[in-house]
C-alpha cells in the first residue's frame, strides 16, 4: 500500500500531501496500481523536457532577425582595458561571427599580452585516429 | 583477475543494488559481474548532454546486450553547466537564471527515479572504480575499504588492472562502444578534450552540442589559442 501511495503521490506530480492521500478512496488507488510503470516514464520526461527546453529557447533566439553580437574581452589589467577601448572601434566587430584572437588584437593596439604559461594537454585520441 | 569473493557475498545479500552506467568499460565490467552472479540491479546513466545520438547508440548497444533497461537521467553536471550559465549567449542569462537550475547530486537523481516507482528502499549503490587507476584512489581503497557501509557504495572490481577489466568483457562476450575507436575511453562531457572528436566523427551531434551550449567552439578556440601561442 505505501507503494503505492508512492506511486500515486508521483502520478499527481507531488502536488498531493499526505493529507490528502488519506482521503482517496481505496478504490482510487487500485485504478493507479494497474499503471504502475506511468509514474517513472513520467519523471524521466520531465527531467528531460526541463532541459530540451533551452534547446529550443536557443533555437528561437538564433531565428531572430534582431540577433545582437557580443563582444567579450577579457583583460589583465585596468590599464588595458582603458587602452583598448581608447583605440577600439567596438563597431569594426558587429555582425563579425568568429572569435577574435585576443593576443593579435592586444599586439594591434601596443599592448604586450602575456604568453601561455601552461600548454593545455593535447585532445584525446586513440590510437585508431591518430595520423 | 580476482574476483573478491567477500565483495559477492555481500552482493548476493541485497535485493538490489544501483550503478551508475557511464558505458565505459570499467562500468560494463560491474554490470556483468552483477549479472553473471545473479544480483538485481538498476543501471543509470547520466547523460552530461541531452540527445547525442552517438551517446544513446552506445545505451542501447548494452541494452541489448545486457537485455535490460537502462535509466537514463540528467548528469550533476549537465546542472551546474547551465546553473553557470556556461557557453551561453548573454542573453540566456535572465532565461536560464529563471528555470532555477537545482544542484544536484547523484544520489538525488538516483533517489528520485526510486520515489517515482514507489521504491522507498536506499541501496547500495556499486562503483567501477579501480586502485591502480591513481594513487588517491588507491589510498583511498585501502583506507577506507571496497565496501562502504557509511556510503552505502561497492567498489567490486576494486582489484582488477586495467586488462583484466578488458579480459573480463571479451571472455563474456561483449562489446566495446565506439568511444574506444573515438578516445580510448568512453565520452565524458564538454571539454576540448573531446569535442575536437565529436566534432569530427560526430558532426550532427556537435550541431546538438551547439544548439543548447551556442558559445561551445570557445572550448576549442582556447586550446587552438594556447598551442599557437605557447610555442612562441
Amino acid at each position: 500500500m505505501k507503494k503505492t501511495l508512492n506511486t500515486l503521490k508521483n502520478n499527481e506530480e507531488f502536488e498531493i500531501n499526505d493529507f490528502e492521500l488519506n482521503e482517496i478512496e481505496f478504490n482510487d488507488i487500485q485504478d493507479i496500481e494497474d499503471e504502475e510503470d506511468i509514474p517513472k516514464e513520467k519523471i524521466i520526461k520531465v527531467l528531460s523536457d526541463d532541459i530540451k527546453s533551452l534547446r529550443e529557447k536557443n533555437k528561437q533566439f538564433q531565428a531572430t532577425n534582431d540577433k545582437q553580437t557580443y563582444l567579450i574581452v577579457v583583460f589583465s589589467t585596468n590599464e588595458d582595458k582603458s587602452e583598448f577601448l581608447k583605440n577600439v572601434n567596438i563597431e569594426d566587430y558587429k555582425n563579425h561571427t568568429t572569435m577574435v584572437d585576443g593576443y593579435k588584437l592586444a599586439k594591434n593596439i601596443g599592448i604586450s599580452p602575456q604568453k601561455p604559461k601552461f600548454k593545455l594537454a593535447r585532445p584525446i585520441e586513440s590510437h585508431h585516429t591518430k595520423k | 583477475m580476482i574476483v573478491d569473493k567477500e565483495i559477492i557475498d555481500f552482493l548476493k545479500t541485497q535485493k538490489k543494488v544501483t550503478i551508475g552506467f557511464s558505458t565505459g568499460k570499467d562500468s560494463l565490467a560491474c554490470a556483468i559481474l552483477l549479472k553473471k552472479n545473479n544480483i538485481d540491479f538498476i543501471p543509470f546513466f547520466f547523460y552530461q548532454i541531452p540527445d547525442l545520438e552517438f551517446v544513446e547508440k552506445n545505451i542501447q548497444l548494452y541494452e541489448k546486450e545486457l537485455n535490460m533497461e537502462v535509466i537514463r537521467v540528467p548528469h550533476p553536471m549537465l546542472y551546474d553547466w547551465l546553473r553557470h550559465q556556461d557557453f551561453q549567449y548573454p542573453s540566456m542569462i535572465d532565461y536560464l537564471d529563471e528555470k532555477g537550475y537545482i544542484k544536484s547530486s547523484f544520489e538525488d537523481m538516483i533517489n528520485l527515479y526510486l520515489y517515482s516507482i514507489g521504491d522507498e528502499n536506499e541501496y547500495y549503490d556499486i562503483v567501477g572504480m579501480r586502485a591502480n587507476e591513481s594513487f588517491n584512489r588507491r589510498m583511498i581503497l585501502k583506507d577506507k575499504g571496497a565496501i562502504r557501509h557509511d556510503i552505502k557504495k561497492i567498489y567490486p572490481i576494486h582489484n582488477w588492472s586495467m586488462k583484466d577489466v578488458n579480459e573480463y568483457i571479451i571472455e563474456n562476450k561483449y562489446s566495446f562502444t565506439d568511444d574506444y575507436k573515438v578516445w580510448n575511453r568512453s565520452f565524458d562531457g564538454l571539454k576540448y578534450q573531446f569535442l575536437f572528436g565529436v566534432k569530427e566523427n560526430y558532426p550532427k551531434d556537435w550541431q546538438t552540442i551547439k544548439e543548447y551550449f551556442p558559445l561551445i567552439e570557445l572550448e576549442l578556440f582556447r586550446y587552438e589559442k594556447n598551442i599557437e601561442y605557447f610555442k612562441k
